[in-house]
């Protein structure tokens, strides 16, 4: 894409993806218990990627993003599968989930589920698709 | 479970030679004699053991009922022996016949697989478990016909048999599930205890048919048999002689004893047989490679067996199988030993074997005696029996046809052995190469059993009496009788049939070809090349390349399916309340208003951004109901599908042409039109709807338990994970069109530029 280096987008992005970023994370945790969830956070997540293609170009985003996206898209699905699989193995059935807690010092019990891994799986699998999609559609092709 | 055992030692030691080629070398064979050894003693010693009728059983997969179980009696002994005991000898002989280690253990492997089948589907008493050991023998057939992957022809040779008995073998599977459902019961003793009958039942039985005459080759399936002859020759020796082929045959000795008799057997099974057996045995005469010959030989035996099994007289059958399983192997590797030793089977090409090759020459002599019906072997003994047992029950036109083909195969077990062997004035004899030992023995192993069971078939006559519950007279000495008196009157006509032609001339028989009769491999052509052309003809229409098509086949499809289905079934009524909040009235006002623009506006980039605004908009009306899972999605969704448009639009004009689409313009307005009234009648509809509270109420009240208080997200990742992960694989995969899409292109670009 043919876009002029522009200050206000440049500064703008700078502040914006950090933000993006962490509020991505916090709506895929507290997706089980208030609006947000995997595919949310991960298309929260998608749109700072995709502002740092629209002010640093492919170069950039690649360099922010230094994995294949089509390899973040099938870890994705790697993660939704293995959480579906560790129902299998403890639960007897494939996608029910198990539940464990951890204490942490000075912030008490974390309760971790697999539910999450599975939201994380999500999350990933988004990620790829639209890091696929800018990427591979948005690079010119001379 | 020692059987069960037994049968499952073929898959570990299939596994064990596969995991182990590159290095076992010398010890493959060694290694995979051992559980075909192991099976053959565990039938000696179940078989003395008195308790005959024990069996096995398995729970498998207990949701779906489907069970393996396994009959320890005697007709299991008999067909385990045969399976167990030729496997063993061509294991031996496979070992010089594959020079190469990486090939014998390939094949080796690949037997062991298929044996554990062939073994599973003999001692089977459960359908559905047969039908599984079935399908095994069906994929590793596959496998060992086109075990020469190299060449196209045993390639499409391997293809043609999948298809054929896999189409067979789903016809016998619905077969078997209506036989299921009739009868109350999978178990097949269960099920020829007590047959059920009726329109069901027989439109199931022929079903089944379909399956065993497929495996078997029968009329109009036998096509497949003869191209499988491009698998090297152990696997003929193995599939068409003592297993695959007969697969068919033991599936109607099986159900025999319920149903032989009714109607639909007599008629269907009498027929096919015997159009099978004179069909074999009159294209076999004029073959000239030795394997074709006898791979139309073994198609007409396995018609006779089928005839015998259709007019109910199943221990003959059983007979002329055991009879025919031993000196068919035996024929077969006595043709790998030829082609070994001179490079050829072709009867036109070999001279003077017999000379060179004396023990062999006596071998092969002694088992085409046996396929001819000649005394004392075992051949001779079992076609007396089905003659004397025609006469005696009158069945006057079976007999003359099974004696017409056993004329035939007379003349061409003679051709078969002088075209091997024989000395012929006018061809240079081709230059001779040792064969190893190993290779001679088995047949030769096979000889003197066709010789032992033809001098003492008491023994025989006995275990198969046991085996079918009814008693079958084998003897070596009928006595001057009418079946004895037909035997030699065919032997004769057969000897003088082969003079005779041999002075005319097999190039001038007719063929069907020259009598202009459609052959089943024509019309197994003629299928796959019409099932191309219409995948060809419905891609070509749905998929031409044109966006506007594409989407107005799926809108149509919308319409034409689920508002069909929809207004023949009606009985909604609607309900048109004004509105709740007056905010609805402005966000319904900007959604309307940006739609229309988004069709008038001649620069994309616009329309785009109206589409966008009017999806802001009904996320706005997402937040009016209280639903801000679906309101947060939605604005998202919105935003990156703008900005995704964008990229793509920049490399395209920025207006849209003159003429855009290549569907008119009536054609959009009247698809999106209807597609607009009916998903707006679908929207008041279901809304008009009073819902049922129990599904809302389990999951509101389950929700906390299954891992947060977020209904909505509780479901996606809990309730419904599996519609989920579905939904994730559809977007994995479309990601990966993506990239290859564009890879595609930019490769074509490349090469368009270079």
């Amino acid at each position: 894409m043919n876009i002029r280096p522009s200050p206000l987008l440049n500064a703008g992005t700078r502040t914006m993806v950090p933000t993006l970023v962490l509020f991505s994370a916090y709506v895929l945790v507290v997706g089980h218990d208030v609006p947000g969830g995997g595919f949310a956070g991960g298309l929260i997540a998608s749109s700072a990627l995709l502002l740092v293609f629209l002010t640093f170009g492919s170069r950039g985003l690649e360099r922010a993003l230094p994995v294949d996206p089509e390899a973040l898209t099938g870890l994705g699905l790697a993660l939704a599968i293995l959480a579906g699989l560790i129902g299998l193995l403890f639960e007897g059935t494939f996608l029910t989930y198990t539940y464990a807690s951890v204490s942490a010092p000075a912030i008490g019990d974390i309760k971790v589920s697999s539910l999450l891994l599975f939201d994380l799986g999500v999350y990933t699998l988004v990620i790829g698709l639209v890091a696929t999609a800018v990427l591979r559609l948005g690079t010119e092709t001379s | 479970m020692p059987l069960t055992v037994s049968i499952a030692a073929y898959f570990v030691v299939a596994a064990i030679i596969a995991i182990g080629a590159g290095r076992l070398r010398r010890a493959l064979v060694p290694i995979a004699v051992l559980p075909f050894i192991g099976q053959l003693g565990l039938v000696a010693v179940l078989s003395a053991s008195s308790n005959a009728s024990a069996s096995e059983s398995i729970d498998w997969i207990p949701a779906l009922g489907v069970t393996i179980g396994l009959r320890l009696d005697t007709l299991t002994f008999i067909l385990t022996a045969v399976v167990a005991g030729i496997g063993l000898l061509i294991v031996v002989y496979s070992n010089r016949y594959f020079s190469d280690p990486a090939r014998r253990a390939r094949f080796l492997s690949l037997m062991l697989v298929f044996t554990a089948g062939m073994a599973g589907i003999v001692a089977s008493d459960e359908l559905f478990g047969l039908f599984v050991f079935w399908e095994i023998t069906t994929v590793a057939s596959y496998l060992l016909i086109g075990f020469d992957d190299e060449k196209a022809e045993a390639r499409a040779a391997a293809l043609q048999a999948l298809l054929v008995t896999t189409a067979g073998g789903l016809a016998m599977l619905a077969g078997f599930v209506l036989l299921a459902m009739e009868a109350g019961t999978t178990s097949i003793t269960g099920l020829v205890s007590s047959p059920p009958s009726g329109t069901i039942v027989t439109v199931a039985l022929g079903l089944v048919f379909i399956g065993a005459f497929t495996k078997s080759a029968q009329f109009p399936f036998q096509f497949w048999l003869p191209g499988a002859m491009a698998a090297p020759t152990p696997v003929s020796a193995y599939l068409h002689s003592a297993t695959m082929v007969n697969a068919g045959v033991v599936l109607l000795l099986l159900l025999a004893p319920g149903f032989a008799g009714t109607g639909l057997w007599l008629w269907a099974v009498t027929s096919t047989g015997l159009v099978t057996m004179a069909i074999g045995a009159v294209v076999a005469i004029r073959q000239t490679d030795l394997k074709l010959l006898l791979a139309y030989g073994t198609v007409s035996q396995l018609g006779f067996m089928v005839a015998l099994i259709g007019l109910g007289y199943t221990s003959t059958a059983l007979a002329v199988l055991v009879a025919h399983a031993v000196f068919k192997a035996a024929l077969f590797l006595i043709v790998g030993v030829v082609d070994k030793a001179s490079g050829t089977r072709d009867v036109r090409a070999l001279t003077g074997v017999a000379v060179r090759y004396p023990v062999t020459a006596v071998g092969g002599a002694i088992v085409a005696a046996s396929m001819a019906g000649i005394p004392p072997l075992v051949g001779f003994v079992t076609k007396e029996a089905a003659f004397d047992i025609l006469i005696a029950g009158q069945q006057w036109v079976a007999l003359a046809t099974i004696a017409a083909a056993s004329v035939l195969t007379v003349a061409y077990a003679l051709r078969w052995w002088f075209g091997a062997f024989g000395t012929k004035a006018g061809i240079a004899p081709p230059l001779f190469r040792p064969v190893a030992t190993s290779m001679i023995i088995p047949p030769l192993v096979l000889a003197a059993l066709s010789l032992v069971f033809g001098v003492f078939p008491a023994p025989l006559a006995k275990v198969i009496g046991e085996a079918t519950d009814q008693t079958t007279k084998l003897l070596l000495w009928p006595g001057f009788k009418p079946a004895l008196a037909l035997s030699a009157t065919v032997t004769l006509a057969g000897i003088g049939v082969y003079v005779g032609l041999g002075s005319f001339g097999y190039g001038r028989l007719p063929t069907a070809r020259s009598l202009h009769l459609p052959t089943g491999a024509a019309v197994y052509r003629g299928g796959l090349r019409l099932l191309t052309t219409t995948a060809d003809v419905v891609t070509g229409v749905l998929q031409n390349g044109s966006l506007p098509v594409y989407l107005a086949v799926i809108l149509t499809s919308v319409l034409f399916i689920p508002a069909a289905i929809w207004a023949l079934d009606w009985d909604a009524t609607i309900a048109l309340p004004a509105w709740n909040t007056p905010i609805e009235v402005v966000l319904a006002g900007v959604v309307l208003a940006a739609a229309f623009a988004a069709t008038r506006v001649q620069r994309r980039m616009a329309a785009v951004l109206l589409l966008g605004v009017a999806g802001y908009a009904v996320a706005g009306v997402f937040v009016v109901f209280s639903a801000p899972d679906l309101a947060l999605t939605q604005l998202l969704i919105e935003t990156l599908t703008v900005a995704l448009f964008a990229l793509v639009l920049v490399k395209l004009p920025r207006r849209f042409g003159r003429s855009p689409s290549s569907l008119s313009l009536p054609v959009r307005v009247l698809v999106s039109g209807f597609v607009g009234v009916f998903v707006t009648t679908a929207a008041l509809a279901t809304s008009s709807v009073t819902p049922d509270r129990s599904l809302v109420d389990f999951y509101v009240s389950n929700a906390p338990d299954a891992g947060g208080t977020n209904v909505v997200n509780i479901i996606l990742t809990n309730f419904r994970a599996l519609d989920t992960l579905g939904e994730i694989t559809v977007l994995a995969a479309a990601a990966v069109g993506i990239t290859g899409l564009v890879t595609a292109a930019r490769n074509r670009t490349k090469e368009g530029a270079a």
